[in-house]
């Protein structure tokens, strides 16, 4: 029995983190128990499988939206909005879970943080106000690719010429990109010497060394959650807080990999997850009260923090409040 | 031990130490010795008292096992380390290879040398009594530390630290007064790293990741068998007092803290014991109170023994030797070293509720969440005479206690016996108007 | 029931100064009453008392139900039935006595004692004098002997002064000081007598407004029958006063009210239901508590 644990999440988080990641990447690289099923080709996922991977029979959201807002001037637009909108009802019945429960992003950046936590090195963190100040900056970057995306596809606006340098202005920056085509190079899949894309191979090298040191780096900038976090907020997933019991210890804040203080500051709200929190249950499971936090789908309850010390087996599915 | 042959910071009251008189540090110890008696004996003589106590009481009795232990331990090259406050780590203590001891002292006899060479100066009495029995070598306890840890939390223990200086070595924390804000975690989690590094000065042995990780364990494990513990007195019938879990909470800053998990378990199964053959504290039908305020360190065990006398049970607490004491286990997200200080810095800051905080709020939504809990009748509200930062606060409580319909009675005490009947009749006024008002709420359900 | 034969209650009260004997009927009225000086022997004195008190009222001791001890002294009495305190037996006194009033105050021989009043006479809040026995009973007793003026008259005398002195002194000793120095200055007694009460009732009144309510104030204990006091107060509190026939019977009568009630029946204790939280569908739309 961990002695410095309440609940169980984690394990069953990253089980399913594993399997859905094998699957996706399954999927994509067309390897045999997988296979390529056509319905996920007509699903763009928020970033189940990357363009940039030749056999890759879909791609994630954001490049369809991208794509979508370039060249679906002539179609208005049904591309991007069919898109957008399967995303929409996601987040809002399922909120930000994918960011913690299936994103390979998230999943690489857990392996780093493993391994530096297993080399006892600290995670830096970052001071309030910095987080303060990166908070809007994947909002930002949302717009930026809305705002360069746009009017190239615009004919009106006499900018197709960009099209060559401009498309997919994400894309271009993603670390997964350049860590696709890397990859493809080196295991043969493509000929050497084709174009490398340099900007991104320089953000995956910034993703790495980032997220090594500061717990899910890339989270706090990506532009996918921005876009769920814009409607995380009304989702029926929740981040539930019995005020009543807290008593303000802060763990909450501590092991928040993503640093969403509001689990701790908010002494009024019933949903404390807000914008921000990925519903990864870490607080969850390290809240040392009986219940005080709780993912629960509506009001029902999934998973309540309990006293550490009293763990009944299957932390996930344990229900609150026998008496 | 002492400093006399060190070279030190200067010393105020030392030399001034012939000022008593021998017959009067022999009064004192004397008096010291005989109301620990009394006091234990007083505990004892509950009803239905489990036998595990004994055990509990042994480890407070007036130079009993304890000191004699520590003494043996000090002569093995080992260092005691006392502390004012339920703020320092212990177990960062013990993962330098130091004993921890709260040294904070309850008896009343004490307070009369430190009257006499300070003045009364409207001083809060635990604070006397410390620094007294220290002029005139009254505690067994106090006796055997070789570094004082106290946290600067009010104006007392500030400037009692500084006058120990003159018989122990003190290293003060600069405890952040206002909790909000990222600032304060990083200005206690300094003062942490700081004590690590005095603890290992002292010790001579660096701390290692391994020993504080497995101390920490050690306290979680206590903190867990204490969770258990408190389950009983959510009881209808809790089989324990209010005076024994406090005694027991009080220990754990006293002993080894694996054998005090051991014991705490045995009690548990006595408990299980009792349950089953209907065995408990207090009268039948008593009056459920919790105690709040200024703490009440073992022996000053005046009020508690008034409640329990006058058909009152203590079934909950909310003092800083009593339930805040273990109020939080240790969780660790990482266990890199600056990791675990973090989380152990936090865990000894944050959920504390001491009145020396500013905003404060969290406590009366904690005593609220007690009330509930421990299914509290009335609430009795000690301050200790200069305890300022608590009788400040008592009123803004009674308010909020009472949108709750919770009644609550302010009590102020000295550390003497002068007042004993006056403030029993207080709390036996209480505890009738207490037992009026649920026979009343019991008729309105029932014609209702 | 043998409610017939024993028609009468007693309710014995053992102040710090005088004791207290009450009789009263089932109709809670005052059959008879008698009042003592305390010795050193609460228990005999209370004892030889109410048999003095019985006697004269020609009441036998067969006919009496059950004997209510109170006051400090409370547990001395060993032929009582129970002992409650003094400050439970005032409330139940005072709520029968004169059930509008909200703000109860029992100014005794050492102790000023102030309830506040709930539903059905249950007291919601209490405060008590803590050290200092100022402005009680023994310290106007104190005055009345610097100023070789009878304690029983000492009210009305007050009352007939013009214009007080101030007295500024709240301490026993100070204050008698004072007093002395304003003898020798040649004012009145009454004057000081008046200056007295003023500040007793200043103190008392803070004491009225510390209860933090705004309804009737009932005024009770042996001070309650100074004139003096309870006129000043008047003055000085700004609402209304009452005070009752035996202002320092109140606490001995509230006793005796309180034994039938008591013995209805204990009931058995329950505690309030756990109201455990229920979430229904609509919380979905509600995400703030409060």
């Amino acid at each position: 029995m961990d002695r410095f644990k309440g609940s169980i999440i984690r394990p069953w988080r990253l089980l399913f983190q594993f399997l859905g990641v094998a699957f996706l990447l399954g999927q994509s690289f067309g390897l045999p128990p997988f296979g390529t099923s056509p319905m996920l080709r007509t699903l763009f996922l928020p970033n189940a499988s990357c363009r940039y991977v030749d056999t890759a029979p879909t791609s994630c959201f954001y490049y369809q939206f991208q794509d979508g807002m370039t060249s679906g001037a002539s179609t208005y637009y049904v591309d991007v909005i069919v898109v957008l909108l399967i995303i929409v009802l996601m987040v809002l019945v399922l909120g930000r879970i994918w960011c913690s429960w299936l994103c390979p992003f998230g999943l690489v950046q857990e392996g780093l943080a493993y391994l530096r936590e297993n080399l006892n090195i600290r995670p830096y963190r970052l001071k309030w106000a910095h987080r303060e100040l990166l908070r809007p900056v994947k909002y930002v970057i949302l717009f930026l690719t809305v705002l360069l995306s746009l009017p190239i596809g615009l004919s009106g606006l006499g900018l197709l010429g960009c099209q060559s340098t401009l498309a997919l202005p994400f894309c271009q920056v993603c670390p997964a990109k350049g860590f696709f085509t890397v990859s493809e190079q080196l295991l043969g899949l493509e000929p050497w010497g084709t174009a490398l894309p340099l900007l991104a191979i320089v953000s995956l090298l910034l993703f790495l060394v980032s997220s090594f040191f500061v717990k899910m780096a890339f989270c706090r900038i990506c532009p996918m959650g921005a876009f769920m976090a814009l409607f995380s907020r009304f989702s029926l997933m929740w981040l539930e807080k019995d005020v009543d019991k807290c008593t303000k210890c802060r763990i909450c804040l501590r092991v928040c990999p993503v640093d969403h203080d509001r689990v701790y500051e908010d002494m009024e709200s019933v949903d404390v997850a807000g914008s921000d929190c990925t519903l990864c249950g870490r607080c969850v499971e390290m809240c040392p009260e009986e219940g005080c936090l709780s993912l629960s789908f509506g009001p029902k309850r999934l998973a309540s923090s309990k006293k550490p010390g009293r763990l009944g087996f299957l932390g996930m599915f344990h229900r609150k409040e026998g008496k | 031990m002492s400093r006399s042959d060190q070279e030190g910071p200067p010393r105020y009251l030392k030399d001034r130490e012939e000022y008593f008189s021998d017959e009067q540090r022999k009064r004192t110890t004397v008096e010291s010795r005989k109301m620990e008696k009394r006091v234990r004996e007083n505990l004892r003589a509950q009803k239905d008292r489990p036998a595990v106590m004994k055990y509990f009481d042994d480890i407070h009795t007036y130079g009993g096992i304890r000191v004699k232990e520590l003494k043996e331990f000090r002569k093995t090259g080992g260092k005691v380390v006392g502390t004012l406050c339920v703020m320092v780590p212990f177990e960062l203590i013990n993962a330098a290879g130091a004993r921890g001891v709260r040294v904070s002292s309850g008896y009343y006899e004490p307070v009369h040398p430190a009257n006499e060479l300070l003045g009364d100066a409207g001083l809060c009495p635990m604070v006397k009594s410390t620094i007294g029995a220290k002029m005139v070598h009254s505690d067994p306890l106090a006796e055997e530390i070789d570094l004082l840890v106290c946290p600067a939390t009010c104006d007392g223990k500030l400037k009692l630290a500084e006058i120990y200086e003159d018989w122990a070595p003190v290293m003060m924390m600069n405890i952040p007064r206002v909790k909000t804000g990222d600032t304060t975690s990083r200005l206690w989690m300094g003062e942490i790293k700081f004590l690590k590094q005095k603890l290992e000065e002292l010790t001579g042995r660096k701390i290692k990741r391994k020993a504080l990780l497995n101390e920490i364990g050690k306290w979680n494990d206590a903190q867990a068998a204490w969770g258990r513990l408190l389950e009983y007195r959510k009881s209808k019938t809790p089989p324990i007092s209010g005076q024994d879990m406090m005694l027991i909470a009080q220990a754990s800053q006293k002993d080894e803290i694996t054998r005090w998990t051991k014991k705490v378990k045995d009690l548990e199964k006595e408990l299980k014991v009792m349950v089953r053959k209907g065995l408990h504290a207090g009268e039948t039908g008593a009056a459920r109170i919790m105690l709040a305020g200024s703490p009440m360190i073992y022996p000053n065990f005046k009020i508690p023994s008034l409640v329990e006398e006058s058909g009152g049970l203590i079934v909950s607490d909310e003092l800083c030797s009593g339930h805040r004491i273990m109020s939080d286990p240790v969780m660790l997200d990482e266990r890199s070293m600056s990791e675990m200080l973090m989380a152990l810095a936090e865990r000894y800051f944050f959920p504390c509720t001491c009145p020396c905080f500013s905003p404060n709020d969290d406590r009366i939504r904690r005593m609220k969440e007690s009330i509930h809990l421990f299914g509290v009748e009335g609430v009795v509200f000690h301050t200790l005479r200069g305890c300022h930062l608590n009788n400040l606060e008592a009123t803004k409580i009674e308010m909020k206690l009472r949108e709750a319909e919770i009644p609550m009675i302010k009590l102020e005490s000295e550390y003497d016996d002068g007042d004993v009947e006056q403030v029993r009749t207080r709390i036996e006024a209480f505890v009738e108007m207490i037992k009026t008002r649920r026979a009343f709420s019991v008729k309105k359900e029932g014609s209702s | 029931m043998s409610e017939p034969l024993k028609p009468y209650d007693v309710g014995i009260d053992v102040g710090a100064i005088s004791t207290k004997v009450a009789v009263v009927d089932k109709e809670r009225k005052l059959v008879a009453h008698g009042v003592r000086l305390t010795t050193m022997e609460p228990g005999k004195l209370a004892r030889s008392l109410l048999d003095e008190v019985l006697k004269e009222a020609g009441v036998d001791n067969g006919q009496i139900q059950y004997i209510v001890a109170t006051g400090q002294g409370r547990r001395s009495v060993d032929f009582a039935d129970m002992a409650r305190t003094e400050i439970t037996a005032f409330s139940k006194g005072a709520y029968y006595l004169h059930p509008e009033s909200v703000i109860l105050i029992d100014i005794g021989g050492q102790g000023i004692r102030a309830m506040r009043r709930g539903e059905m006479g249950i007291i919601e809040d209490f405060r008590t004098n803590d050290k200092c026995s100022s402005g009680t009973g023994s310290f106007l007793d104190a005055m009345a002997t610097a100023l070789e003026v009878d304690i029983k008259d000492a009210g009305s005398l007050a009352v007939s002064s013009c214009g007080g002195e101030e007295v500024c002194a709240t301490c026993t000793v100070f204050a008698e000081s004072e007093v002395v120095s304003m003898i020798a200055k040649g004012k009145k007694k009454e004057d000081i007598l008046a200056g007295l009460d003023k500040m007793v009732a200043r103190k008392v009144n803070g004491l009225v407004n510390s209860m933090r309510s705004k309804g009737p104030v009932f005024i009770g204990g042996g001070v309650g029958e100074n004139i003096g006091v309870v006129e000043e107060l008047k003055s000085v509190a700004n609402r209304e006063v009452f005070v009752p026939e035996h202002p320092q019977l109140i606490g001995a009568m509230g006793a005796a009210f309180m034994a039938p009630r008591e013995h209805e029946g204990e009931k058995e204790v329950r505690r309030e239901e756990v109201v455990v939280k229920k979430r229904s569908f609509f919380d979905l739309f509600r995400k703030v508590k409060r």
